[in-house]
């Protein structure tokens, strides 16, 4: 069966649906609109799941297309082609089922928002370029996607444009962005020197040549090219993914309307960081540094920034340093060369932090627009079905066992508790202790918001209420693979072979191959895991942060004000986000706005307006008016200058000047 | 060794240039013209020296004869009183100084280049060889063409002389009108008058 | 073979003695523009005919009927017939259309036909002095305007300088050689080439010196602007198009069929003319503030940028000069076209601020303006741009990248004074020509002249055009050489 036609169909479809409500919003009217998105979405959705179909049940061999060549120039040939295997069907079928629940979640959220036709227009248009860039079959299609993706995140944080702070924010998602978006486009360019070609394929060819190749610094450095390049790649990931210290926009981020929050800062597009991980797993493979970079950073994220998580307020924001821990997991288990366990993780996790900020928007409305879980509480009767829903995600987040996220969890800890490579205990010990920090601050947020006494004023005319079918109907929608994904998919998603399901796709280290044996050998089927739970060490951290949290916040909140005081130093020490806000405020934002001053007002003003550019136009109209001075009008005068010029070129050629 | 005729070319020569320098140097515009005739026979007479007879004749009888004795008239008819004179020029030094390299320049090409044995003299200087009969024959056969254009040249100067010079018709000048004066009869010309004479009065 | 100059000679001659008696300058101008539409057409018929029954190129080595001598005929006669076409209203208007003017114009283009012909030292400079003299008298030909008659002196006085150092330097080179016809004197040249006498050299400067008097080449630029200023429109039309071809047939005789084995002569000396031209006519247009003066330095920057590819002295380098010349030419023409329409019986478009606010009273000639003056500068979709761009790719590929990149600065310093035209068109506003009548403006038409606007649009269409579609015209000038 020819992929190739579904694939591309999946492709357009989401762009034109952006067009047509986009450029035709207008004209057609909000319900076309979403109808039409909705619809071709729905179309993009279907093709993934045929997709998803041929290479799940069917085993249908990879699909390495060349489109047509898009620019030449020299050497470099740019093409645009698709690679459909295992890692980008997974991330296809993400992309669309998450998008097309939000889609239609949005259709109730954005009621009663001007701008609906536009919204709709960025998160198809977020759709098609998140589609580019996990399809692609060269990085610079892939580039063009995360860029493209950057932009619509940035459109859609900014979507309130005129509310100065989520402008703000839109700016720091972008500007942040950039700094890593600096890091991966110097490692394309490493690639593209040293490979010659930016595809894939030739890429991953000469992945074992890369490997022996080194860089000669100054004073003789000598660095492996490969870890050079990947840890450049890394650093585009990290700004995508949120990852410490390139985090900082995400919180911002949450200024955005919900439902992008859950789309494109929870499910998709912080994800293509651990993407483009996994996909260059060739490289990272090849570079043991790179692999302890990720695997540290990963998990000094997973367990250091979901701790600032307690000091949160803002229900949103408290799920987006959960989304950053959670992202910190994945690239753990990408590190710990466990791929399939961080695709299996980042699948698991985009149903049930989707679920989760999605039920947050649910709260949201029924409070008109009240986010902070201080004046929240006591919700569970008002609003039943997105309690039941936002409990089933809260579970699966904090990795009880029959939910999706204890297999994946789970999974992630085992394979670095077992990574035999630099930084694996320390990465161990971190997400061990972020299992309880994850349990703690999602039960506060859980208990603060559903149960207890309202903190709200309870106005009997304007009583929360449940939302809108189509809000809740997406709820229950998300709420199903929370549950049943993980259980009913892990054995062959990761317990098959060292490389899971993802097979051919990933390369493993073979020093790392002995290791993932041990790891998927200790598994023994579904039923035994899941009942295992109860022997490991992560399951009584959970438990102990649940506990935790029902102690502090449900039954005795006196406790709370007992032992913890809110000004201790650690306290203070996260609420201040370990000072990387004002870091960058202090450091770099005053800083390089001192230095861009001091260009301008001496390189820009001084040097180049006022000596080259009107310098040089000042000198010329002197020169000018010399000229006009030469000519007298005197006839003379003419004559003589004639006559001197023709002694002139005589005396010239004779060699006397 | 100087010949008899290097003689007569250097004080010819010397003569030609100081008639030259007059011309321009003298303050009365009749005297500079009268040099002017000077400096032109004195070229014919180099001409001649070379035997180009013809050439050193038509410069005195079209020059002398006919341009420049125009030149004098034209000059006498303007107050010529100062209108001449050049005063104190500033670029005097500067044109000096021009003049002296443009000399120099010269000499040192003269001095440094070769004659590709091209400036020789006519071959025939028999007797019977006149260089008027040359010309004559070189100008109506090889050089028709441009003797043509020449005289084209001449119609345009002669055109371009009248347009500028030309203001319209006054109304007061006087002419002749040729059909006026053929289609005059004697009844419109002549009037008899009966005047009696003295003899009838008486 | 002498029926074109036969034709123009006989119109010359029949316009002189029927403009005795008829005073209207329409009837006499196209009197003019048939007999030169029948020159055209007798051009190509010899041409043609030349060529299929295979005639020698050369006619007792006196006159020249090749490629060169037909394309540069075909243009005198073309922009003749356009610059004649144009400037009748003015002529009318101004009282100088009488017969005489339009015989010497007539003479004028006989004496560049003769030139672009010229095989031979004598021919050449009886035909370089007929079309001078003709020019002479024509730019006195408001005799009653004092301007003009100081202009015409100065012309005079300073192109009889030229006239004799071209002539002396012809004498120092037939002393030499004691050749004046074109082929074999370059036959013997290119035989001494190596060892040449300084007698050459001094006869090759003196030469080149005279040529670039014609062409208007700084330092032997001193007569433009005040000619420019000084004459009526429709002569300064004609000295900055037809007379510019004619120089530069002169310049092609002399310096290609003649002189070129004494390349390494000329070559470093035109290379100084040309940068000192593009240098001095870019940056003194800058202080003008008169139009037509402003256009005269425009033509000696321009003369420069052609002088830039002549002194490559390669085959495709004349091709590309002879392009440039052609976009100068149609350029120039366009822009003063559109003066020329302006004229009005209280107001002479004389300052380039008379032109503010053209936009408002009549977009399309301020367009057609724009064209010209985008295309004079040389921006892009223009055809000025593309012999530019001719230009200095020939440098880049000849290696004289210093030239290249000093030309395309000054180039810049050049775009000053023409975009200023179209800021004063397009975005000042309109002033009336006198306070004490607020309803007269100076942009006004001088009268319904449907040919003239269609001869201007068509000068303005054809920048445009050619400068999208060069290709043909490139191709046509590559073969000439």
């Amino acid at each position: 069966m020819n992929l190739l036609p579904f694939a591309l169909l999946a492709l357009s479809a989401p762009l034109l649906g952006s067009l047509l409500a986009g450029f035709g919003g207008r004209l057609l009217g909000r319900c076309a609109s979403h109808c039409l998105a909705i619809g071709l979405l729905a179309v993009a959705w279907m093709c993934s799941v045929t997709l998803l179909y041929q290479m799940w049940y069917q085993h249908a061999p990879a699909l390495d297309w060349m489109g047509y060549n898009w620019l030449t120039s020299a050497s470099l040939h740019i093409d645009f082609g698709l690679l459909i295997d295992r890692l980008s069907v997974a991330m296809m079928m993400i992309v669309t089922s998450i998008s097309l629940l939000v889609h239609i979640y949005s259709i109730g959220y954005m009621h009663d928002d001007p701008a609906y036709q536009r919204f709709f227009s960025y998160m198809s248009l977020f759709t098609f370029a998140m589609l580019i860039l996990v399809t692609a079959n060269n990085v610079i299609q892939l580039f063009f996607g995360w860029e493209g993706v950057g932009l619509v995140s940035y459109l859609l944080i900014g979507f309130w444009f005129k509310k100065p702070s989520a402008a703000l924010g839109a700016y720091k998602a972008f500007i942040v962005n950039r700094v890593g978006d600096f890091g991966l486009l110097l490692g394309l360019a490493l690639l593209l020197y040293y490979v010659g070609s930016l595809n894939y394929q030739p890429i991953f060819a000469k992945a074992a040549w890369i490997a022996q190749q080194h860089i000669i610094f100054l004073h003789g450095h000598s660095v492996r090219l490969v870890s050079l390049i990947c840890i450049l790649l890394f650093i585009g990931a990290m700004g995508k993914s949120a990852q410490m210290p390139l985090h900082v926009w995400l919180p911002e981020s949450m200024e955005g309307p919900t439902p992008i929050s859950a789309l494109i800062h929870a499910a998709t597009m912080v994800t293509a960081g651990v993407y483009l991980v996994v996909r260059m797993s060739p490289l990272f493979s090849g570079s043991p540094v790179a692999l302890s970079v990720v695997l540290v950073v990963g998990a000094t994220g997973a367990l250091l920034l979901g701790l600032i998580g307690l000091v949160q307020n803002d229900i949103k924001r408290i799920i987006a340093y959960s989304t950053m821990s959670q992202l910190g997991y994945m690239m753990a288990a990408a590190g710990a060369s466990a791929f399939s366990a961080a695709i299996f993780h980042l699948i698991s996790h985009a149903f049930f932090k989707a679920l989760l900020f999605l039920g947050a928007g649910s709260v949201i409305l029924a409070m008109h627009h009240q986010q902070d879980i201080r004046k929240m509480g006591g919700l569970r009767s008002y609003l039943p079905i997105t309690y039941i829903t936002f409990l089933i995600g809260s579970c699966a987040l904090v990795a009880l066992p029959p939910f999706s996220g204890y297999y994946s969890k789970d999974a992630i800890i085992e394979a670095v508790h077992l990574a035999p490579i630099w930084g694996g205990h320390y990465a161990y010990i971190c997400l061990l202790l972020g299992a309880f920090v994850t349990a703690l601050y999602t039960f506060r947020l859980f208990f603060l918001t559903f149960h207890g006494s309202p903190r709200f004023d309870i106005d009997k005319e304007h009583l929360p209420h449940e939302s809108p079918w189509v809000v809740w109907l997406p709820l229950v929608l998300l709420a199903v693979p929370s549950v049943l994904f993980g259980i009913v998919h892990v054995q062959e998603f990761i317990y098959t072979s060292p490389e899971g399901w993802l097979g051919q796709v990933v390369y493993v280290m073979p020093a790392l191959r002995n290791y993932l044996s041990d790891w998927i050998s200790e598994f023994h089927g579904v039923f035994i895991a899941t009942a295992q739970a109860v022997f490991e060490l992560p399951f009584w951290f959970t438990i102990a942060g649940i506990m935790t949290a029902w102690i502090l916040y449900l039954v005795k909140p006196s406790l709370r004000a007992k032992y913890i005081k809110p000004d201790n130093l650690i306290s203070r020490i996260l609420r201040a986000k370990y000072g990387f806000d004002s870091f960058n405020d202090s450091i770099i934002v005053r800083g390089v706005q001192s230095l861009s001053r001091l260009f301008y007002h001496i390189g820009d003003m001084r040097l180049l307006d006022e000596g080259i550019v009107n310098g040089s136009a000042h000198r010329i109209k002197q020169l000018a008016q010399w000229m006009r001075c030469l000519q007298t009008g005197y006839l003379s005068y003419y004559l003589f200058v004639m006559a001197l010029a023709w002694v002139i070129l005589l005396a010239t050629w004779v060699g006397w000047f | 060794m100087i010949s008899l005729l290097d003689c007569f070319f250097y004080s010819i020569s010397s003569m030609l240039v100081a008639s030259s320098l007059a011309v321009i140097l003298v303050r009365h515009p009749v005297r500079a013209a009268l040099f002017l005739v000077l400096s032109f026979v004195m070229a014919a007479m180099l001409w001649m020296l070379l035997e180009a007879e013809f050439l050193s004749l038509v410069l005195i009888f079209v020059y002398v004869g006919a341009i420049m004795t125009l030149f004098l008239f034209v000059i006498m008819m303007l107050p010529a009183e100062e209108s001449l004179s050049w005063k104190k020029w500033r670029g005097f030094p500067f044109a000096l100084l021009l003049f002296a390299l443009l000399l120099s320049l010269l000499f040192y090409m003269l001095k440094h280049s070769l004659l590709l044995g091209a400036s020789a003299s006519p071959a025939d200087t028999t007797s019977t060889y006149t260089n008027t009969q040359a010309i004559g024959h070189i100008l109506y056969t090889q050089y028709a063409l441009p003797f043509e254009m020449i005289g084209i040249l001449l119609l345009v100067a002669m055109v371009a002389a009248i347009m500028l010079t030309f203001r319209g018709r006054r109304v007061d000048a006087k002419g002749q009108c040729i059909n006026k004066q053929v289609r005059a009869s004697k009844q419109d010309q002549l009037k008899l008058v009966n005047i009696p004479s003295e003899g009838e009065k008486g | 073979m002498w029926i074109p100059e036969g034709i123009v000679l006989l119109a010359a001659i029949i316009i002189l003695l029927t403009g005795l008696r008829l005073k209207n300058a329409k009837l006499l101008a196209g009197l003019a523009r048939f007999s030169l539409l029948l020159t055209m057409l007798a051009t190509i018929l010899i041409k043609t005919y030349s060529w299929k029954h295979h005639l020698d190129t050369l006619i007792s080595e006196l006159w020249f009927m090749d490629h060169i001598a037909f394309v540069m005929k075909l243009t005198i006669e073309i922009t003749a017939w356009f610059v004649l076409g144009l400037g009748v209203h003015y002529t009318q208007h101004e009282d100088i259309g009488s017969g005489e003017y339009y015989a010497l114009t007539l003479f004028a283009v006989l004496g560049m036909l003769i030139v672009a012909s010229a095989a031979h030292f004598m021919v050449l400079f009886v035909g370089l002095e007929l079309f001078s003299l003709a020019i002479y008298a024509l730019v006195a030909s408001q005799c009653h305007i004092s301007i003009g008659i100081e202009a015409a002196i100065k012309y005079f006085v300073t192109g009889a300088l030229a006239s004799g150092l071209l002539l002396y330097g012809i004498s120092l080179i037939y002393g030499a050689t004691g050749q004046l016809a074109f082929v074999p004197l370059m036959q013997d040249l290119g035989v001494i080439a190596n060892g040449h006498s300084l007698l050459i050299s001094f006869g090759v400067i003196c030469i080149l010196v005279g040529v670039a008097f014609k062409l208007g080449v700084a330092p032997f630029h001193m007569w433009v602007p005040d000619i420019y200023e000084g004459a009526p429109l429709s002569v300064m039309l004609w000295i900055a198009t037809t007379a510019k071809i004619a120089a530069f047939a002169i310049l092609v005789r002399l310096l290609w069929n003649v002189l070129a084995p004494l390349g390494s002569i000329w070559q470093p000396l035109v290379q100084f003319l040309a940068l000192l031209s593009i240098l001095v006519g870019n940056t003194a247009a800058i202080a003008q503030s008169n139009f037509q003066r402003m256009l005269a330095y425009s033509s000696i920057a321009h003369m420069g940028y052609l002088l830039l590819a002549v002194q490559l002295n390669t085959e495709s380098a004349w091709s590309v000069a002879l392009f440039y010349m052609l976009s100068y030419v149609i350029g120039t023409l366009t822009a003063v076209a559109v003066i020329l329409l302006l004229q009005h019986k209280h107001a002479h478009i004389k300052q380039i601020n008379d032109l503010c606010g053209l936009h408002q009273r009549h977009p399309w000639l301020a367009f057609i303006l724009l064209l010209a003056m985008f295309s004079l500068a040389g921006v892009p979709p223009l055809l000025g741009f593309m012999a530019k761009w001719q230009i200095v790719q020939m440098l880049i590929e000849q290696q004289q990248i210093g030239y290249a990149i000093t030309a395309m600065l000054l180039t810049i310093v050049g775009a000053y004074y023409y975009l200023r035209i179209i800021k004063v068109i397009y975005f000042d506003d309109l002033q009336p020509l006198d306070p004490a009548k607020p309803n007269i403006y100076p942009p006004a038409l001088l009268a319904v002249q449907p040919t003239a606007s269609i001869m201007a649009a068509l000068c303005g269409g054809s920048l445009l055009f050619l400068g999208i579609f060069p290709a043909q015209l490139l191709q046509f000038c590559l073969q000439v050489f």
